[in-house]
């Protein structure tokens, strides 16, 4: 509200994410690869073995021009992007932390030196003296990440910061130290993939299988090592975010963790490759173990970024760079237009009002056919439809943050929405397909708010006349905008659910069994009565 | 209709507001100093490669400049990070709003950077190798500064003028007019900034030949002299070029030079002096061997000056934002213990990269010479 907002049709948090994967795919190696390649050079010199000196020759050059320009130049990126995005959260982080981000940038500068001293001058000092730069590199490198990871992990677990405004509890928040653990073993696993890449390169065929090897030791340990450091950080991390990330609460977290999963089992995999069988290793695999290296990382990356919304500073500014406690005041005020500082249409009947109000409050996140987009989804529903749901913002997946704006802005913000919205007028074949349209947007089939339940048991007609009612049943529910087809194919797809093997999620079935015995303490009361009490709750709630 | 001016931000800053205004001078005159070496670097290194195929002199300075350029270009990109920093804590709304007007421009910024800089490597591996493509790559990196130095001063421009914000803004997002070079000053300023850079590197390179007078004697006369050269002819168009931008600033500011502002026009009139003494020595002296502390003369005063030039530059902005800038809505909050452990940091940083540079540059050189007996 109180600045400008970047309109970019790919969207703002796609850079974001694009931009920060690739700077920690590169950072996180700055700091693994400078403790890589000093305790080798010290092992070097304690063998005298000279070629694995030649090899850290090679490895160092390659070291400082991919870390000294790609990684620094990318860092400075993320700084430019997120500016760019978030205007409001920038200024806070630095108002904050502005000695942390100033001592930060002693220890980048001190690293740059360094590294640049580190890789020219093998051949010109003594052994002593250079070994001496690397430990330099090595201390400020490690320091330099203790000190950014206290800034990336204040936003999204701020921690008492919120009550006592005293930076060193915001520094030194929940989620501070998993958060290095973790960081560091990433280090330590890519300084041995990116080990891969110039040891493929080697003549010799000795040296070359023996560095496999040993590279490849380094980065199986640190990932394996990353698994216990991501159980702590998820320990840790906000309530509900687990049920975003597992059950379906928050889809792209949710696709961001699959991917973890899936190309991190392979990772491991493709990394015995080096391991036992060193000589078969065909340079070709050192790019597909970068790329499933970046997939993993990049996916936590993309995790962490998705899991804290709507905020950018966990529980005191939202993602559309509006504070939490200027929400309120906003909505009292008379809505967005008559508070936001940058609005061309001030007349709220007319449709470039809405235009003003889905840039200020919705593009932060939202584009209409970029990253988030909100025209192919609202192309196919009604108007009306659209403004149920901006109503029920809160309920919806994806964790939205509220939004500010009058009834009179609300209906012109879904009049823009459905007029920009991709039109594609067919008709739903499937119950599957108006599943996906009229009831997606919260709901899952037996995860995040999972349907299966609800209707578990019932017949096809019961079901049927309850979907055009189901907003008098819950209050959350917004009206059935469907016609009579539409509620025909959705019943029976649903009473279809049941006809098929009950889905078993594991983890369902172990959040119901916590939530059962919470529930019940002491009464010794029968099973299907106390399912039917956790229902009743959950729709209470 | 009366500027927009997003509200400061309402955490405290934490520390006083002056300490912030000496650190963005100070650690701008490191990027400065740097920034300006890069790009008119990046601009002689191109005429030295290919008047270096038949000249001698410009073959060896086309080689040293390249060895150089990368490291100069790392030091800069640090030595810009925080003013970047500190600028954005104190004039943030203005800064912020300024960004987002330019929006993908000011993002590509890094891009162009990223090309530069690998480009240079590249140049710095292979400018002597018989490679065609030599010749195309040794283009990219002064281009693409360029560039990324008219962005710059593109956006700082911007940030100047908030009654312009609305109209860039809004006609950018809805017609996708271009905000660059929305006034014919910036043209002048760029130009002013560019001929300062090449001046720099006259005396870079002035130094450079100093430095070598032990090496090769006959280059280092040569080199001393060319560099003086570049600074003589830069600074003289820049006279022109600056009048020129002095005489396209509104009239209010204008006038701050000429007595309004007593601090800015002695710092004005200080400079022209230092200008004209600069001017007079190396025109005169041009083509003769220097003793250490004529070397030391010109390069302290220039260092003055370029000071000088950084704080009339922030005056001027304080002038533009004037009824923009309001101190008293913002909040300041020290934190003592934190600002205490920043100039540990500093110093200890400050010592240990002397140490590096020491050893690694110094101590190389003596090897060298043992090498040599």
């Amino acid at each position: 509200m109180n600045y400008p907002v970047w309109v970019t049709e790919v969207g703002g948090n796609f850079y974001i994410a694009l931009i920060s994967i690739f700077h920690v795919y590169i950072a996180h190696f700055a700091i693994g690869g400078g403790i890589f390649l000093v305790l080798t050079e010290h092992y070097a010199y304690r063998k005298n073995d000279t070629r694995l000196l030649d090899y850290l020759k090679l490895h160092s050059k390659f070291f400082a021009l991919v870390t000294l320009v790609a990684g620094a130049l990318s860092g400075v990126g993320i700084w430019f992007v997120v500016s760019l995005v978030s205007p409001t959260g920038i200024s806070a982080l630095i108002r904050v932390y502005v000695w942390a981000w100033a001592i930060e940038w002693v220890l980048f500068f001190v690293e740059i030196i360094a590294s640049i001293a580190y890789y020219s001058s093998w051949n010109t000092i003594s052994r002593k003296r250079h070994l001496t730069i690397g430990w330099i590199y090595v201390v400020t490198g490690i320091l330099s990440l203790a000190v950014i990871n206290g800034i990336i992990t204040f936003m999204l677990t701020p921690g008492e910061w919120i009550e006592t405004k005293n930076i060193t509890d915001g520094f030194f928040n929940p989620t501070y130290k998993p958060s290095l653990f973790l960081r560091f073993f990433i280090c330590i696993s890519l300084a041995g993939i990116y080990a891969l890449f110039t040891t493929v390169t080697l003549k010799d065929k000795e040296t070359r299988a023996k560095l496999l090897r040993y590279a490849s030791i380094w980065a199986i340990v640190g990932a394996l090592m990353t698994i216990p450091g991501f159980r702590w950080y998820f320990s840790l991390l906000p309530e509900g975010s687990e049920e975003m990330l597992l059950l379906g609460g928050m889809p792209i977290a949710q696709n961001a963790y699959d991917i973890l999963t899936f190309a991190g089992v392979l990772l491991i995999i493709f990394l015995l490759v080096p391991l036992f069988i060193p000589r078969k290793f065909h340079w070709s695999l050192t790019i597909l173990i970068a790329a499933f290296a970046l997939s993993v990382f990049g996916a936590a990356e993309w995790i962490r970024e998705t899991i804290r919304r709507p905020y950018v500073i966990y529980d005191y500014l939202y993602g559309n760079n509006l504070r939490i406690d200027e929400y309120e005041n906003v909505q009292r005020k008379g809505g967005i237009l008559k508070n936001a500082l940058w609005v061309k249409e001030k007349d709220v009947l007319n449709i470039n009002a809405g235009k003003d109000i889905f840039r200020i409050a919705c593009r932060s996140c939202h584009t209409l056919n970029g990253y988030n987009a909100l025209a192919p989804p609202f192309g196919k529903i009604e108007e009306e439809y659209i403004y149920a749901i901006i109503g029920k913002l809160k309920h919806l997946r994806g964790k939205m943050p509220p939004l500010a704006a009058t009834e009179e802005e609300k209906l012109i913000l879904a009049k823009y929405l459905y007029e920009s919205g991709k039109k594609i007028s067919q008709t739903e074949k499937t119950g599957h397909e108006v599943f996906e349209k009229r009831c997606t947007f919260c709901h899952t089939k037996d995860k995040y708010n999972g349907l299966y339940d609800s209707f578990e048991g019932e017949e096809l007609e019961s079901i049927r006349d309850s979907i055009p009612i189901l907003d008098e049943m819950a209050e959350e529910m917004v009206p059935w905008f469907g016609n009579d087809d539409e509620a025909d194919l959705l019943a029976k797809y649903i009473h279809s659910w049941y006809l098929e093997k009950k889905p078993s999620s594991k983890k369902m079935d172990k959040e119901k069994k916590i939530e059962e015995d919470e529930n019940n303490d002491d009464d010794t009361t029968e099973e299907e009565e106390s399912e039917e009490t956790d229902d009743s709750e959950d729709e209470e709630e | 209709m009366n500027a927009i001016i997003p509200a400061p931000d309402q955490l405290a800053i934490p520390g006083p507001f002056w300490l912030f205004q000496v650190l963005l001078v100070f650690t701008f005159l490191l990027h400065v100093l740097t920034m300006n070496a890069l790009l008119g670097g990046s601009i002689i290194a191109v005429v030295s490669y290919f008047r270096g195929k038949v000249d001698k002199n410009h073959q060896k300075l086309a080689k040293t400049i390249y060895s150089y350029l990368p490291t100069v270009i790392a030091t800069a990109v640090s030595f810009g990070v925080a003013p970047l920093l500190f600028v954005q804590l104190i004039y943030g709304q203005f800064f912020y709003t300024s960004s987002i007007i330019l929006g993908g421009i000011w993002l590509s910024v890094v891009l162009f950077i990223i090309f530069a800089y690998y480009s240079s490597y590249f140049m710095k591996f292979n400018h002597e190798k018989k490679i065609n493509i030599a010749k195309y790559v040794s283009f990219s990196a002064p281009i693409l500064f360029l560039i990324v130095a008219s962005i710059f001063a593109n956006n700082l421009s911007i940030l100047e003028k908030p009654l312009k914000w609305y109209d860039l803004y809004f006609k950018s997002i809805e017609s996708g007019e271009n905000p660059m070079f929305h006034d014919t000053i910036i043209y002048l300023r760029l130009t002013h900034v560019l001929l300062g850079a090449i001046a720099l590197t006259g005396i870079w390179i002035f130094l450079i030949g100093y430095f070598n007078r032990n090496k090769d004697e006959n280059w280092s006369v040569w080199a001393k002299s060319y560099g003086l050269k570049i600074f003589l002819f830069s600074t003289l168009l820049n006279i022109v070029a600056g009048t020129l931008y002095l005489m396209a600033q509104p009239r209010e500011i204008m006038l701050l030079f000429m007595g309004k502002n007593i601090t800015l026009s002695i710092l004005f009139i200080l400079s022209l002096i230092i200008t004209g003494f600069l001017l007079y020595i190396t025109y005169r002296r041009k083509n003769e061997k220097f003793q250490k502390k004529e070397m030391i003369i010109i390069t302290s005063v220039f260092s003055l000056l370029l000071l000088f030039m950084l704080i009339i530059r922030h005056q001027v902005r304080a002038a533009y934002l004037k009824d923009y800038f309001k101190l008293e809505a913002l909040k300041f909050e020290s934190q003592d213990g934190m600002m205490a452990l920043f100039f540990i940091f500093f110093l200890i940083g400050t010592a240990v990269v002397a140490y590096i540079i020491k050893t690694a540059v110094f101590y190389k050189q003596k090897t060298e010479n043992k090498k040599k007996n």
